[in-house]
């Protein structure tokens, strides 16, 4: 028996941080109790709050409280959970637990106890005979990092005791350490409810945000800076919530108004704008990784993906609440509605790369297929939850709680899941254009069948005329390459083809001889599935003509069978069981290459025995080689009377313009989106091989989340759509803590410059911690709360103090949080790419307004097997839209737009990249589009100011920079324009600083 | 092939912040506005050089577009003789790896010998490269994951069969920075147009745009928009410039002391040094009769004249301190036979390809020896993966991921040896298979990156070249 001394040692460690210890044990392997009941007492009492004294209590209640700990088997689970386990999850389990390296499993008392490949592990207190000891205790495990002498002791003792071990298996996500998130990770706790935090001084707050901000500065010492002015204020706002600047007539109204809630009805009327659609919209398309086109090789381009793009931004504008805008996108397919919008949105789904290489390999098919429920999976659990999860494809994940049965069931949900151009106009509009089309379609049948009946009598004519013309009851001729003979289903054993008649009298050739049933794919010939062919004879000597090349899936003369008979022989096949046949299909080289040999005359014969034949078809209804029973309209036309011919022009009129009026409908709107098919079983895939299949698992989301049941089964049909939309609702479950605070995260993010989690989309272990928690949980349940609504929760954010700052530098904040995390100041930002673009275009007065449809392209389009994208030297006025509806392709970048960071959309963006290189300077200075546009710039001032240059300085400072030059500044201007002319300068301006950032 | 996804798997290490990591000038960007610069990306010089002495300071990648045939070219396999037109199962280990049915066994069409004190066998292709052979390490057991060009360039140069990730070179920069002040760090040429995947190849990924790589054009001015269109009078340029610098200047008072619109300034300050330094570079009229003479690039052919400007460019670029160039041999796939991609016939493709390259990457090695940078210069001389030692057709060769050559030269390898092998056949790769990540490792080991630390957090992982796997290959190095 081991000795037992209990003593509470009450320790200061450096500041208001309070330690109880209670320690079991003596020596180095003494153990340490009351890091769990001190959280609770933290809870319960603010540790800065609480008297010294009142600990020596409590520690001493602790010893009254806590006698079951001390039984027998207590004592050993008390120091398996405080020594034991954290060594085991730790520093073992990640290979010795799911993974079972070397056979070993230490999550149970049974499978440690069995072993692994070496043996058993533990021999029950025997550590010296324990190989888990000697591992250890040699150092030779865990690799790379052994144990400390501590901690091999631990173990020591604790197998001397008996190797005690609880009933539940050991749970590698328990708890969080050095090196992983467990289940009580930040993010996957339940939403708090929060109250905003009292503030001393509260003359800067304004709304309840500000408390939060305002309260960590404090913290620090540091307050917000001073509001900005009105000037700043409207370009910086507009910019962000409608990704245009104001132009100087809304800035000086806006300057103007008197009204004390100007800038409430300033960002009103921006949230009401379709701009703001199209703004925040291309943030999501960011997200979702949209690109017109499928990447990989080939990386064709997607003609009918734009409904998606114009889906997101109708979304935005219709302020959508984002739990529909959730449900729509992933199972869109599944809500009954009669809504278009819904089936566009489920692009989501599919606006990844696609892999469309077709290979013979099957297992590059069967990888390819994963790599695109992978892509799946990923994108719909980082999209929605912040949540990586590719780890877990080939083992548990590394960082955070989500282990391969997570994954794999994952997959399951999307199993069945495809793509392609599907219709999705609801029965409404469908109704519609069949009403419309009908009677048109109506007319040129009518038309179709007199002009029918006119040719008919030229038909007679010319065969009662010409000996080669004949009737179309005939088949066409035999041809060399391929033929097709169809006869009325049989259930037959052979088959036999047997040669009449050769061109030449030469003997025959076949090189396939094709047999199909009722699945007119199948050919039941073929030799590997177990037909065998024979034949009359065979021309001898020739490798490349043999019998059995009749039915082995090879085309070609160098496959094929010749006989041995002069203008005759016959080719049989015996099929491997008694089958229903229907058509035989027969070439004599199906590479085109050869035509002599060709059988001409013939016929098939089918039999159950081999020994009594029925004929089933033969070539006597084909017309011969140089007969035709196809005539040419112009030799109809020809046969047809002066009167029939003004009657036949006529009519043929008439039928192009019915013709041209059908065109002129526009067809019912179609979208790239998902397709659903019957699901596929899912299993987990050992290492992540497709060719190693585990166990099978049911469609399910993360069990990552424990506030919610994963297990996504349902009882009205478990289609693929309806197992999305289940993922749907889980993932929208008010009792998801992921899903809101992702998402406003997200839009905090793009508002300034940073989010409260800096990496939007992983707030597992690997990711950000919040600059500001439990802002992020009052912003996440309030928004939930309130139906999430999503212009509501910009509205909160633009209107706090904190957006409202300032964005002048101070270096004494600078100097305590350089990155701004705090929010001392309103960072100033460069303009993304796309603003940047539409802010010139805006300038220049050639920003087109259109939304919606299909996307304008800076490329030219080469279709070929690998499709080339051609840079456009000039793009024309139709590229002058909104760079949201710019055709996007994955493997080809507009230089000047790459070059703003606008992101390749091969993957998520969840946060762009904004850097400061020569080659920006250069493409913004000399770039066509540039010189194009400040041309028009250029123009547009003087159409305003006339040519007095003082005056253009005036106009165009205020077009681009939206303030009158300073008087140095118009000096400066004057001249400049003098000698380099105002192009020059409406140039200059567009590289400004002034212009390039919002402050 | 194993699906080994684990090798694609990134990252292990904590969220840390990017201040961790050196970066000096990507994008051609210098001193000047190193501090503005970096204050701007919240970055700190505080740590600063490699992670290890570098025995390169620079690279050269010569690629040769849609798969070079190692049996034709450096890796000699003369049983293929013997097994000519057999079936290919039996010899060697063939599993499922073919992108299309293989057809039978074709012995090389090109004469074999032997070269150089190393007595290394060549074939006739290459009958200047061949003269240098002594100077060449030869990797023999290369391994592809992708089949198909566009993922197996991804694969080749950013470690991920998909596009979208950063560029082996737009890593480089990322870890060292630039040696030149006035150009950027890393460039790309090509001699036929865009190669498949096109601007993939050079992409920055998830890291900033200023590490993408710069595209030298064979023709017109070096880089897209260096200069203003034609007409524009080079004095208003000039003045333009002044003007932006100027109101620039006056806006940074309103706003003193922040780093991102003085790194601004900074940024186009350099931009009119480059369009004085690019224009310097890509003249060749300064280089002598006899080095024009050495690359070849009076060569009536305007293919091959081409390369050799682009080869004799290249040696100009690294010598000014740019840290990556890549050329390309070869353009896209629509235009056969446009590139390496010998599916038809081996010998009228393979041929005129080599003609094209040969003496220009010959004179390459010599003049950056007798420059004496052939010893801090990594060159490598590749194709994304190579080709069967079946025939596809009669006489062309379909892709092979099984078992390729490159040949490394320069930067620390260790020259005159061979590593690796394929099977009798040239079909696997059997002794001391090398993996993508392996040559990755490499080149970023040869410039004193460990490509264990050179890391990027992005999408909930501490990203790197390399993935998970990856190992210096030690035995090719001197």
């Amino acid at each position: 028996m081991k000795h037992l001394t209990v003593r509470s040692i009450l320790k200061y460690r450096g500041g208001p941080c309070v330690r109880l210890e209670m320690r079991v044990g003596t020596g180095p392997e003494a153990f340490l109790l009351g890091e769990e009941s001190l959280s609770l007492m933290n809870r319960i009492f603010p540790i800065n709050t609480f008297p010294v004294a009142a600990w020596v209590a409590i520690a001493c209640l602790s010893l009254i409280l806590l006698p079951p700990v001390f039984a027998a088997d207590g004592i050993h689970e008390t120091y398996f959970r405080a020594k034991v386990e954290p060594i085991l999850v730790r520093r073992c389990l990640e290979c010795h637990g799911a993974d079972r390296k070397g056979g070993l499993d230490l999550r149970t008392k049974a499978a440690a106890f069995q072993g692994g490949e070496s043996g058993a592990a533990i021999e029950a207190t025997k550590p010296d005979e324990s190989l888990l000891f000697q591992y250890v205790d040699s150092e030779e495990m865990p690799p790379k990092k052994p144990l400390s002498a501590a901690e091999i002791a631990v173990l020591k003792r604790w197998i001397s005791d008996g190797a005690f071990y609880p009933e539940k298996p050991l749970d590698l996500f328990a708890a969080t350490s050095d090196h992983r998130a467990g289940h009580d990770w930040w993010s996957l706790q339940p939403v708090k409810t929060v109250v905003p935090p009292a503030v001393r001084n509260s003359a800067t707050v304004r709304t309840e945000i500000d408390r939060f901000v305002v309260a960590r500065l404090q913290q620090n010492g540091l307050g917000f800076s001073s509001p900005a002015d009105r000037r700043t204020l409207i370009r910086r706002v507009s910019l962000d919530l409608t990704g245009l600047p104001p132009t100087y007539e809304q800035q000086q109204e806006f300057i103007n108004d008197p009204r004390d809630d100007a800038y409430e009805r300033l960002v009103d009327r921006l949230l009401a704008s379709p701009h703001y659609g199209e703004r925040w919209g291309r943030h999501w398309l960011d997200v979702v990784r949209f690109a017109e086109s499928n990447g990989f090789e080939r990386d064709r381009i997607r003609e009918n993906f734009w409904p998606y793009r114009d889906y997101v931004i109708r979304s935005f504008n219709a302020d959508k609440p984002y739990d529909q805008f959730v449900r729509e996108q992933l199972a869109g397919d599944a809500l009954k509605a009669e809504n278009a919008d819904e089936l566009i949105a489920t692009g989501f789904l599919v606006a990844g790369p696609k892999n469309d290489v077709a290979t013979v390999s099957e297992l590059e098919r069967l990888q390819t297929r994963q790599d695109e429920l992978d892509e799946f999976v990923t994108a719909t659990s980082t999209t929605f939850l912040g949540l990586t999860s590719g780890c877990a494809r080939c083992h548990d994940h590394k960082f955070d709680p989500i282990d391969m049965r997570d994954y794999y069931a994952l997959t399951a949900v999307f199993s069945g899941l495809d793509r392609g151009v599907n219709s999705v106009a609801s029965a409404k509009d469908k109704a519609a254009r069949v009403a419309v089309v009908a009677p048109i379609q109506k007319q040129i049948g009518a038309t179709k069948a007199d002009i029918g009946l006119l040719l008919q009598q030229a038909r007679k004519r010319l065969l009662a005329s010409s000996p080669k013309h004949k009737p179309n009851s005939l088949r066409p001729a035999v041809s060399a390459t391929s033929n097709e003979d169809e006869f009325e289903a049989t259930q037959a054993r052979f088959v036999r083809f047997t040669v009449t008649v050769t061109l030449g009298n030469s003997q025959p050739c076949l090189d396939e001889l094709e047999i199909y049933g009722e699945n007119a794919k199948r050919n039941l010939a073929l030799s590997k599935t177990g037909a065998k062919a024979t034949a009359s004879s065979l021309l001898p000597g020739y490798p490349i003509h043999q019998v059995h090349h009749l039915n082995d899936g090879q085309h070609g003369n160098s496959h094929s069978w010749i006989s041995n008979e002069s203008g005759k022989g016959w080719a049989q096949i015996e099929l491997p069981a008694v089958a229903k046949v229907q058509r035989v299909v027969w070439g004599r080289d199906r590479n085109g290459k050869y035509n002599d040999r060709l059988p001409v005359g013939y016929r098939i014969e089918v039999s159950l025995d081999g020994d009594k034949w029925l004929k089933v078809t033969d070539s006597g209804n084909r017309i011969a080689p140089g007969e035709k029973t196809h005539m040419t309209s112009g030799e109809l036309i020809a046969a047809l009377t002066a009167s029939e011919k003004k009657q036949h022009a006529s009519l043929i009129q008439s039928q192009s313009q019915l013709a041209a009026r059908l065109k002129a409908i526009p067809p019912l709107p179609v979208s790239y989106s998902a397709r659903d098919g019957q699901p596929q079983p899912a299993y987990v895939l050992t290492r992540g091989n497709v060719r190693d299949r585990g166990e099978q698992v049911k469609p399910a989301a993360f069990h990552t989340i424990k506030a919610l049941d994963p297990l996504l089964v349902g009882v009205q049909g478990d289609t693929g759509p309806n197992r999305r939309l289940r993922l749907a609702e889980w993932i929208v479950d008010a009792k998801n803590p992921l899903t809101a605070r992702v998402f406003v995260n997200r839009i905090w993010h793009y508002h300034f410059g940073q989010g409260i989690v800096n990496t939007p989309n992983d707030f597992g272990f690997n990711g950000d911690r919040p600059s500001h928690p439990k802002l992020l949980d009052w912003l996440a349940a309030d928004f939930m709360e309130h139906g999430w609504k999503i212009k509501r929760l910009h509205r909160m954010i633009v209107l706090s103090a904190a957006y409202r700052q300032q964005s002048a530098f101070n270096p004494k904040a600078a100097s305590q949080d350089g990155a701004n995390r705090l929010l001392w100041r309103m960072s100033p930002r460069r303009l993304d790419a796309e603003s940047l673009r539409d802010a010139v275009l805006q300038v220049s007065g050639k920003l087109d307004l259109t939304m919606e449809g299909p996307s304008f392209r800076l490329f030219r389009y080469r279709d070929g097997n690998v499709p080339d994208y051609i840079l456009l030297d000039e793009p024309g006025p139709e590229t002058w839209r909104r760079s949201v509806y710019r055709f996007n392709i994955r493997t080809f970048q507009s230089p000047l737009m790459s070059a703003f960071d606008c992101p390749n959309a091969s993957v998520q963006t969840p946060k762009r990249n904004f850097s400061t290189t020569a080659l920006q300077a250069l493409s913004l200075m000399n770039n066509r589009f540039t010189f194009q546009q400040s041309q028009y710039f250029a123009a547009r001032v003087t159409a305003e100011a006339g040519e007095d240059p003082s005056k253009q300085a005036n106009v165009a400072y205020r077009l681009a920079l939206l303030r009158e030059p300073t008087k140095s500044q118009r000096r400066q201007a004057v001249s400049f324009i003098e000698n380099h002319g105002l192009f020059s300068l409406c140039r200059v301006l567009l590289n400004t600083n002034e212009f390039l950032y919002a402050f | 092939m194993t699906p080994s996804q684990h090798t694609k798997c990134t990252g292990y290490r904590r969220f840390v912040s990017r201040r961790d990591f050196l970066h000096t000038m990507g994008g051609g960007l210098g001193s000047v506005a190193l501090t503005d610069l970096l204050h701007a990306e919240g970055q700190s010089t505080n740590e600063s050089g490699p992670h290890h002495k570098p025995t390169a300071k620079r690279v050269l990648l010569l690629f040769m577009s849609a798969g070079v045939s190692h049996v034709d070219t450096f890796d000699y396999k003369p049983e293929l003789a013997k097994f000519s037109g057999q079936s290919i199962t039996g010899k060697g280990n063939v599993q499922d790896v073919f992108f299309r049915k293989p057809g039978k066994l074709m012995p090389s069409p090109f004469k074999f010998q032997q070269y150089g004190e190393s007595g290394k066998w060549s074939s006739e292709l290459f009958p200047h490269v061949n003269r240098k052979m002594d100077d060449l390490a030869f990797v023999h057991s290369m391994v592809a994951e992708a089949n198909s060009h566009g993922p197996a360039m991804h694969d080749f140069m950013t470690g991920e069969p998909r596009n979208g990730f950063p560029s082996v070179g737009a890593w480089s920069v990322y870890g060292l920075g630039s040696e030149t002040q006035d150009l950027p760090g890393f460039v790309v040429m090509m001699d036929r147009g865009m190669p498949p995947s096109s601007t993939s190849n050079w992409g920055n990924g998830f890291l900033p745009a200023r590490f993408q790589g710069t595209v030298f054009r064979s023709s017109g001015d070096p880089i897209l928009d260096l200069e203003p269109p034609a007409g524009y009078r080079s004095e208003s340029q000039r003045a333009s410039f002044e003007l932006l610098a100027k109101l620039n200047e006056e806006h940074l008072r309103t706003h003193p002391q922040d780093g991102e619109l003085s790194a601004r300034i900074a940024a186009y300050e350099l931009a009119a040094r480059m369009q004085l330094s690019a224009p310097e570079v890509a003249d060749l009229a300064k280089e002598s009769a006899a080095t024009h003479q050495l690359y070849g690039t009076g060569r009536s052919d305007p293919q091959q004249a081409t390369f050799s400007r682009l080869c004799l460019r290249a040696r100009r670029l690294l010598e000014r301190g740019v840290r990556f160039v890549t050329v390309f041999s070869g353009g896209s796939n629509n235009k056969q036979p446009s590139n390496w991609d010998a599916h038809s016939n081996i010998e009228t493709n393979h041929r005129p390809n080599a003609m094209m390259v040969d003496q220009p990457i010959a004179a390459l090695l010599a003049d950056l020896k007798s420059r004496g940078m052939l010893d801090d210069t990594l060159v490598i001389w590749t194709g994304e993966f190579g080709r069967t030692p079946t025939s596809e057709g009669t006489k062309g060769r379909d892709h092979n991921i099984s078992g390729f050559t490159l040949w490394m030269s320069g930067g620390g390898v260790k020259p005159g040896m061979a590593y690796g092998a394929t099977d009798e056949i040239g079909f696997q790769a059997v002794d001391n298979p090398v993996q993508i990540a392996d040559l990755h490792a490499t080149i970023l080991h040869t410039l004193g990156l460990n490509h264990e630390r050179l890391t990027y957090y992005y999408n909930g992982l501490q990203r790197r070249l390399t993935g998970v796997a990856g190992n210096v290959i030690r035995e090719v190095l001197a």
